[in-house]
């Protein structure tokens, strides 16, 4: 008997959920507040952080996975977002995900917001002071020289990443690559020579000397060029004219196997090569 | 020594209950809990899951502690044990140490098990991420954490203790012991932002002050964040100051608890 009024109880329940009111999902960007969230949870900070960390990402992957409803966050709710990403670091500042969060995708979102990319390395350079990986500095240079084009601070982050244990060999080429690119030829020959003699690697040692060679002749060549200009008051046509007037002996050779070259727009020299192997890859 | 049969009785009667291995249980199921609650987060899964897990502990190390001398003083009281040890050569004070420190044994051997349980289950938790880069787990820092929550439950039990003499309800003596409990977490939060706001009047500030030394402070105990991050230390004088700390106040709270107990009519 009890059995038969179980199993009759099955169908009553089914239909009374049907029934039940439903609360639609909600997905607005809820800004957290550090001081009420500390009060309410004393001792579950770390907790807390994963938390509201979670639900960030919940809401974003919405953006990221489902292309067929993307959810476009307003700039008023990437605000929020790092408003919130503030909170979880806050909570726990030694909880690496936000910063990687903050530091590897809002960048993209927000990159016409100069401000708020500064924002965003104000975040990172407070993680550097508790989380030693080498992605943040990393996020902050990156964020420097290719969203906000100052590469000269691009390429100081990038050192710091690319002297931290972890972070890979190549990071170590591209610094000098920036500051040359930033016209800093000189410091780009001397940290490419600092990094050679510190290089115990013998697939990034030929690298690094492959490199110094051309940011030496880059640099004599920028040298030679900017006498030019101060005799002429002009720039030069092309790199003959620099040999033909006796600023240098002969034009050298690219190690990357690219021409030098004579930008006319900057009124520097720059390389086809790029800095990078022709015949792999070109940018 | 006229307490140690009392201790080891109450030690014994503690282990025996239900309540006991329940609890043990409960922290089984809260970190399969914990492991699923992590499966959730995009990243470092495991640090997700030690903190849930960990929180976990610091609760049912607080309930045991709270639980555990109230519910042996009340059972003597309502099953009038307590006459019979005390028409022994039993002094009162002595009575009310032993049941005192047989709730620490008690909480000792829970701790001792729990800390098996967490760190089988917290490495578990991290053997089965799949982390690019792993997160190391170090079992001492669990230790010192478990170290902490002893420490922790013995000035909780002395609380405990005190409100069992106090209150004739075992209920309320267990509500107002958590609640101590929580008060006393909070306090260092509450004085941390009280101090720093211009909103706050200089009264409250005071008043705020007057009730954070008055009241225990239990985020002392609170290294799960040590637990978690190896970047954090935990210097010796740190924790020599949290053992001076527990034995101060603890001591304190008992002599008042024998003094109560001493007028009391059983």
């Amino acid at each position: 008997m009890a059995l038969f009024l179980i199993a009759l109880s099955y169908p009553v329940m089914e239909k009374a959920t049907s029934l039940k009111p439903k609360a639609e999902g909600n997905s607005e960007v809820y800004p957290y507040s550090y001081e009420r969230l500390i009060l309410t949870f004393p001792t579950l900070k770390p907790l807390i952080s994963d938390l509201l960390y979670m639900q960030t990402c919940y809401l974003t992957g919405n953006d990221v996975f489902n292309r067929w409803k993307e959810r476009k966050f307003s700039r008023k709710e990437w605000k929020t977002i790092l408003h919130n990403v503030k909170v979880m670091t806050r909570l726990d500042p030694y909880y690496f995900d936000p910063y990687y969060f903050v530091g590897s995708y809002v960048p993209w979102k927000v990159k016409d917001d100069r401000e708020f990319l500064e924002e965003i390395n104000n975040v990172l350079k407070s993680g550097m002071n508790y989380v030693e990986d080498w992605r943040l500095p990393f996020f902050i240079g990156f964020n420097y020289f290719y969203f906000m084009d100052d590469k000269v601070k691009g390429a100081r982050y990038l050192k710091k990443a690319a002297d931290m244990e972890g972070a890979p060999y190549y990071l170590k080429l591209l610094v000098p690559r920036l500051y040359a690119q930033s016209g800093k030829y000189q410091l780009a020959v001397i940290e490419t020579a600092q990094e050679l003699k510190r290089a115990k690697n013998e697939v990034l040692k030929k690298q690094l000397e492959k490199r110094l060679k051309a940011l030496i002749a880059l640099r004599d060549l920028n040298f030679a060029l900017e006498r030019y200009r101060k005799v002429y008051g002009r720039c030069p046509a092309s790199l003959r004219e620099l040999v033909e007037r006796g600023f240098i002996s002969e034009i050298p050779q690219d190690p990357y196997g690219g021409e030098f070259f004579v930008d006319k727009k900057s009124c520097t020299v720059w390389t086809t090569s790029n800095l990078r192997p022709v015949n792999t890859s070109s940018r | 020594m006229s307490f140690w049969p009392v201790a080891k009785l109450t030690f014994k009667e503690s282990v025996k209950e239900r309540f006991f291995i329940g609890m043990l249980l409960v922290e089984v199921l809260l970190l399969f809990l914990s492991y699923y609650l992590s499966e959730l987060a995009a990243g470092d899964s495991v640090k997700v899951g030690m903190d849930f897990a960990l929180a976990f502990y610091f609760f049912l190390t607080a309930l045991f502690a709270v639980m555990v001398p109230v519910s042996t003083l009340f059972r003597d009281i309502s099953d009038k044990f307590v006459y019979l040890i005390l028409s022994k050569p039993i002094k009162r004070e002595s009575y009310l140490a032993g049941k005192y420190f047989g709730s620490l044994m008690a909480l000792a051997l829970f701790l001792f098990a729990s800390f098996f349980i967490v760190s089988v289950g917290v490495l578990g938790i991290s053997h089965f991420a799949r982390l690019y880069v792993p997160h190391v787990i170090v079992v001492e820092r669990i230790f010192l954490l478990t170290l902490s929550l002893f420490l922790m439950g013995a000035l909780l039990s002395a609380f405990s203790t005190f409100f069992s003499i106090l209150f004739t309800s075992q209920t309320l003596a267990t509500v107002v012991g958590f609640l101590l409990f929580l008060s006393g977490l909070e306090l260092a939060s509450v004085k941390e932002l009280a101090l720093s706001s211009d909103y706050v009047s200089p009264f409250n500030k005071l008043l705020i002050k007057v009730l954070y030394y008055f009241f225990p402070n239990f985020s002392l105990y609170d290294l799960k964040a040590y637990a978690v991050h190896l970047q954090l230390s935990v210097s010796s004088l740190y924790f020599a100051l949290i053992v001076l700390y527990t034995l101060l106040y603890s001591c304190a709270v008992l002599l008042i608890s024998t003094w109560l107990f001493n007028r009391r009519e059983l």
